[in-house]
């Protein structure tokens, strides 16, 4: 069985660091972003709003589930691995003990 | 009727400004994520145990891209208000169609300014042209010259002769020609003032130096300053938020590339330049028995324009842009690369300058040019 726990747990840091960022930043832009719009009418700012809503409502927190959903996935599949390998490496000895 | 709008111009360039900030920040996360998840991809990880992971970092570059187009165009209509009210502050209020056509004037002033960076770079003929213009430059030289200013080399010594003084009733134009004029009338030839009119190799040295090192006073006075201010300015304005490469940022590794790229292609034109000078100086030397003063700013000038226009060609473009992306290959820049660098820079300048003095030897048959 092939799975490099170190390259996993990069990886699913990596995702993680990704989606911290991202929900960091829309924390900080999201409130600016509504700053801009309080006095902003006309219809650029209908335009803005749309495109500001979409990004708040529906593209980071998809982006974010996704990211994070991938980390758990590989954190699972590092501990199944883990637990996989273990019973490998039971029935290998089982059948080792029973070749003496 | 007309549609009006509204809106406090420091709100929305605040919000652009941070916005583009870190849409800049997520598309670097971005390519990071890439390279880490496709090296454990790469790993091949057991499909009964994880199925295959998506490329993440793709839908995040994208996001990155999009938010930067939208934060960049939130700050332009907020300039565009800020313009619609002569900048003033607080709520703005305009028709939209005034705002519409604000937005319009600022696009085409940035295309403009974008047009304007991509020929502004690496233009080394524009120093050329103010060193020949100017006061003691080389065209009021070349005139004084035509009016009987000769250098004459006689027996180890530089002499004056000629026309070479200014009265308090010369016109402008007569001061203009005297600028240049050396105030006395014999050295000798290794004085450091006239050595480099008459030597290759001093000649050379002087003007490389004049053209590359800012602690050398004809650094400033020469205008060999403008070409690296053209260069490095253009540079910055590309990684700005206004720039083609605004979504790369000043952190990004391009930027310092082209930083880098461009300083090499600098000091190798210069580094042209200067041997066209001095070997233009030398051979019109030899050629008139004295100093026509000149000729070699002329030469230089000529290298730098053909420079100047093969790197505003597309395949010059082409180049540069693959040399910016050849440095990219390498992981990291470090200050052993810079040394390394500019170690290469001066080994090949000091070879070129070591094979030029040979050739214009052998061509003049004289130990050293003009004969001293």
């Amino acid at each position: 069985m092939r799975f490099d726990h170190q390259l996993a747990s990069a990886a699913a840091n990596a995702l993680r660091d990704a989606a911290r960022q991202l929900q960091q930043v829309m924390s900080i832009d999201v409130p600016l972003g509504d700053r801009a719009l309080a006095h902003w009418t006309g219809p650029h700012a209908d335009q803005f709003r749309t495109l500001l809503g979409d990004q708040r409502k529906r593209t980071a927190p998809q982006l974010i589930d996704d990211l994070l959903n991938w980390a758990r996935r590989i954190d699972s599949a590092g501990d199944a691995a883990t637990a996989l390998q273990a019973q490998h490496d039971r029935a290998n000895q089982r059948w080792r003990d029973s070749q003496k | 009727m007309t549609a009006l709008c509204s809106a406090v111009p420091s709100d929305l360039m605040a919000y652009s400004a941070k916005g583009m900030d870190h849409a800049a920040s997520l598309g670097l996360m971005a390519k990071s994520l890439t390279g880490v998840l496709d090296a454990f991809r790469a790993s091949r990880p057991d499909p009964s145990i994880l199925p295959a992971v998506p490329a993440l970092g793709d839908p995040l570059l994208r996001f990155a891209s999009g938010k930067m187009g939208t934060d960049q165009w939130v700050g332009h209509v907020g300039l565009a208000f800020q313009a619609a009210d002569a900048g003033k502050t607080g709520i703005v209020l305009a028709s939209a169609s005034a705002i519409d056509g604000k937005l319009h004037d600022g696009a085409s002033v940035l295309d403009d300014l974008r047009s304007w960076s991509k020929v502004a770079k690496n233009q080394w003929w524009f120093p050329s042209v103010v060193a020949m213009l100017r006061p003691g430059g080389g065209l009021p030289n070349f005139l004084a010259w035509l009016k009987g200013y000769r250098l004459v080399v006689e027996d180890g010594f530089v002499i004056a002769k000629g026309w070479r003084y200014v009265f308090d009733d010369s016109t402008i134009f007569q001061k203009y020609i005297q600028s240049a004029r050396l105030p006395g009338t014999r050295y000798t030839a290794t004085n450091p003032d006239v050595l480099p009119l008459i030597d290759f190799k001093a000649g050379f040295s002087r003007s490389f130096t004049e053209g590359i090192n800012p602690a050398d006073a004809r650094f400033w006075k020469g205008g060999a300053w403008i070409g690296w201010a053209l260069t490095y300015g253009a540079d910055a304005f590309d990684y700005s938020p206004w720039g083609d490469h605004a979504k790369d940022g000043f952190a990004s590794k391009g930027f310092v590339n082209s930083l880098v790229v461009d300083t090499g292609v600098g000091a190798a034109t210069v580094g042209a330049s200067a041997l066209a000078s001095a070997g233009a100086a030398a051979a019109t030397g030899a050629a008139f028995g004295s100093v026509v003063p000149g000729v070699g700013t002329l030469a230089g000038l000529a290298v730098g324009l053909g420079v100047g226009f093969f790197m505003t060609s597309p395949t010059g473009q082409h180049v540069r842009e693959a040399m910016i992306h050849g440095l990219g290959v390498a992981e990291d820049w470090t200050a052993h690369t810079a040394v390394t660098a500019y170690d290469d820079v001066k080994g090949f300048a000091g070879h070129e300058l070591h094979g030029a003095e040979s050739f214009f030897k052998s061509t003049f048959h004289v130990p050293h040019v003009f004969g001293l």
